[in-house]
């Protein structure tokens, strides 16, 4: 009777498996078309090589803010993913997503600024959407500094946790802000509203799957 | 002894004489109150803006035009259209390459009177790098005590001009070819300089 039990929750696990797989890979599909379907007005001012280079930087900046999203999905401990995923391998896929958005973050940084030069950097006032795009890359990289601090610096798990969840909702609140505010892509309504629709989902699960747990 | 007292003290008062002859009426800017505007076409509409950091010199006295001078340096990083975004297209090498070049410079060669108000200033215009003769037609608007600076003289110039900005390297003319943004550029130059009186 267990063992059918444990089957059935086996094949359920398995299930929403590949229904979270499936809409990640739709979502993921979607955020690629973005820049093509929502052009930018800099798009319309380039041509060649860095035309396609600020294509490649939209599409990783935007799977870098998406992941940010799907992290706190992920570690929320929701009973759905860890009866799909397993608690031990979505800590692992947390972890390595870490990695994953530092790569993307920096390849977006990369190819948004190469088209117009490296020198010719966003500073000021009134590019203040963009500097929080590069305090957001410094928090990331503290985020993810952080996992080898707290042992070379034996910081207590409790305090590093409470960090890395402070630092971690900064991130969430900064990569919204960052996006709306420095695409013109997203004066679109419906693209909006769908950005705000999926972040709010996965803040929503975020704190959902935390407050289950109390 | 005495003959040579007075040769020496009529020399000095010839140098004297003569060095109030050459100075010309030297006009500080009022950077508050002066302006580098610019305008261009795009497509069907015009973008206008200007560059808010720059400095100059005005050596100005109507009675003395050989040795009036207008210089002008324009930090072209300052330039602002109202978009960020488009300003920071406008410093890459798309246009003005301001990493490389980040200064217009306008130095003039000799002001020539054309009638009761307005002055050619003949001059090289440096744009990235490269010197241009470029004249600049300024209007003497005006010249009168500082109304609300006791002591202070005010004068004000200003002057509009069209360049091609494809000639002046600010582009290589792919965005004119295109038929997106104009070559011909609107120059508004509006100025006010001061000096004690």
């Amino acid at each position: 009777m267990k063992a059918e039990k444990k089957n059935k929750i086996g094949r359920q696990g398995k299930i929403i498996k590949y229904v979270v797989i499936a809409f990640i890979l739709l979502l993921f599909t979607g955020i690629a078309c973005v820049p093509f379907v929502f052009q930018t007005t800099t798009l319309w001012y380039k041509v060649g090589i860095d035309r396609a280079m600020l294509f490649a930087g939209q599409i990783f900046g935007l799977f870098a803010a998406a992941i940010i999203f799907l992290q706190l999905v992920i570690i929320a401990k929701l009973s759905f993913m860890t009866q799909a995923f397993g608690q031990r391998k979505l800590n692992k896929i947390h972890q390595f997503n870490g990695k994953f958005i530092i790569a993307l973050a920096f390849l977006h940084i990369l190819l948004i600024l190469l088209p117009e030069g490296l020198t010719n950097l966003p500073i000021g006032l009134k590019f203040w959407p963009e500097m929080i795009g590069g305090v957001l890359f410094l928090v990331l990289l503290t985020l993810y500094l952080s996992v080898w601090m707290r042992t070379r610096f034996k910081i207590k798990y409790a305090v590093w946790k409470s960090l890395h969840r402070m630092l971690g909702l900064f991130a969430f609140v900064a990569v919204l802000t960052h996006v709306v505010n420095t695409s013109d892509a997203f004066d679109n309504e419906s693209l909006y509203i769908a950005f705000i629709v999926i972040s709010g989902i996965s803040f929503f699960l975020f704190f959902w799957g935390k407050y289950s747990q109390k | 002894m005495k003959n040579i007292s007075v040769v020496l003290a009529f020399l000095v008062s010839l140098f004297f004489l003569q060095t109030a002859n050459s100075a010309t009426t030297v006009w500080k800017l009022d950077k508050a109150h002066s302006n580098f505007f610019f305008s261009v076409d795009h497509i069907y509409s015009k973008v206008q803006g200007y560059f808010s950091d720059f400095s100059g010199e005005v050596n100005f006295d109507p009675d003395m035009l050989e040795k009036s001078k207008f210089e002008f340096n324009i930090k072209v990083k300052s330039i602002n259209t109202g978009i960020g975004k488009r300003d920071k297209h406008l410093l890459s090498k798309d246009f003005f390459n301001e990493a490389e070049y980040p200064e217009l410079k306008f130095v003039s060669k000799k002001v020539v009177k054309v009638n009761d108000s307005t002055y050619n200033v003949h001059g090289k215009f440096v744009v990235k790098g490269k010197e241009y003769d470029l004249v600049l037609p300024l209007d003497l608007v005006g010249i009168k005590d500082h109304p609300m600076k006791k002591g202070s003289e005010v004068a004000g110039f200003s002057g509009m001009l069209t360049i091609d900005r494809v000639a002046y390297g600010i582009g290589t003319g792919k965005f004119v070819d295109f038929g997106v943004v104009g070559k011909n550029v609107d120059i508004f130059v509006s100025i006010e300089v001061l000096k004690d009186k």
